[in-house]
């Protein structure tokens, strides 16, 4: 399945097995405790479902000091 | 995933109570929060003036927007914010742009002060002399905001720490075995000690990630990057430990801060805290030693 993956503001076309974003989070080695996550510009629960051509994009959380 | 309240699509599903919310009822519930540890705490009461300790970043952004929200229409009680500028070029200039934003889009006042107005020294002098850029400027910038907002006559002092913060502070206090610093933690304020205006945290239940989502989706734009001083510190590995930890076994933070408050009074108990309050022989401002931290930190880094 092909998707869009969005990360520090870049954009690119990725192919991926991922069923759930928490999948996709997990194939990246992201943990899901530090990101928001976007699916086609509308925050979602890293639970969702994913289909061909969705755009994820994957927000880090800094600690602000 | 739909909303377990009204069945719109969700913007969050919290693992740790087992059920996704939707922007409305996610926002509503996060206030709701805040609320309950205002009161439970009795962290504010009539005649309070809050001064917010303003970053311009996310948990900063939300502490101010809740208390505009929540008692700025009340005549008994004033809210103010207070930002410091440390001179950070190309950071903390563009963190107190957000800052005055959202002041002006609340209307709040906001009182700026700065480390060179303070100190005639900015970060990004100290640092060229002393590569230890934190201690510096951790240790300078309590010293003004407290005597800032003292000076303005603040009854309280509002900062954005939120759950996350204060589970790593109770780990890294355990790692360091620094017992007097563990026990100034806990929800309640440290009853006011002279010259020290009482410190509350009205996020300290609020997970980081809804911080910051609560941001997002209700429009309060905040400052996000990263200080270039910034050290991999003790806080970001146990951040990054604590992190996974909730991810594999959601509910971890919530339980360990419950678990932190159930002890902390046996420990006020039991150890007294050896840090009495004394003034500082050079400047007058409270201190725990004869010459405070600052005086002595600004003598190492004399011209
Ligand atoms: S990272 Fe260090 S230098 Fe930068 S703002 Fe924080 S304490 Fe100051
Ligand atoms: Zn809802
Ligand atoms: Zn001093």
């Amino acid at each position: 399945m092909q998707i869009t993956l969005k990360l520090d503001g870049k954009a690119k076309k990725i192919k991926s097995k991922a069923k759930t974003i928490e999948e996709l989070l997990k194939e990246r080695g992201v943990c899901t405790e530090s990101v928001l996550v976007r699916k086609n510009s509308k925050f979602v629960p890293a639970e969702d479902k994913i289909k061909e051509k969705d755009e994820i994009e994957i927000i880090k959380i800094t600690s602000s000091g | 995933m739909k909303c377990y309240s009204c069945g719109n699509s969700a913007v969050i599903y919290r693992k740790y109570e087992g059920r996704a919310w939707c922007k409305n009822h996610f926002s509503k519930q996060l206030e709701s929060k805040v609320k309950v540890t205002i009161r439970k705490n009795n962290l504010i009461e009539k005649g309070d003036k809050i001064c917010v300790a303003l970053s311009g970043g996310k948990d900063s952004c939300l502490v101010l927007y809740l208390m505009d929200k929540f008692f700025g229409k009340r005549p008994d009680i004033e809210v103010l914010a207070l930002s410091i500028d440390e001179g950070i070029k190309g950071y903390r200039d563009e963190s107190i742009k957000k800052a005055r934003e959202l002041c002006k889009k609340i209307g709040i006042p906001l009182h700026l002060h700065s480390f060179e107005g303070e100190f005639g020294k900015t970060m990004d002098n100290i640092v060229k002399k002393d590569a230890r850029a934190c201690t510096y400027c951790g240790v300078f910038r309590r010293f003004v905001i407290n005597k800032k907002a003292r000076e303005l006559g603040a009854t309280k002092l509002a900062t954005g720490h939120n759950l996350d913060d204060e589970i790593q502070s109770v780990f890294i206090n355990n790692l360091k075995g620094d017992i007097n610093r563990l026990m100034r933690l806990g929800p309640r304020p440290i009853v006011t000690k002279k010259k020290f205006v009482t410190r509350i945290k009205p996020l300290r239940d609020v997970p980081e990630r809804e911080t910051a989502l609560y941001d997002m989706i209700n429009g309060i734009d905040y400052h996000d990057s990263r200080c270039p001083n910034a050290e991999d510190s003790i806080r970001f590995d146990v951040r990054k430990f604590i992190n996974v930890m909730e991810e594999k076994y959601p509910g971890t933070k919530h339980i360990a801060i419950k678990h932190f408050d159930t002890i902390l009074p046996a420990l006020r108990k039991h150890f007294s805290d050896t840090g009495k309050v004394k003034e500082c022989s050079n400047c007058g401002e409270p201190t725990s030693r004869n010459l405070c931290k600052v005086c002595e930190l600004l003598d190492n880094i004399k011209y």
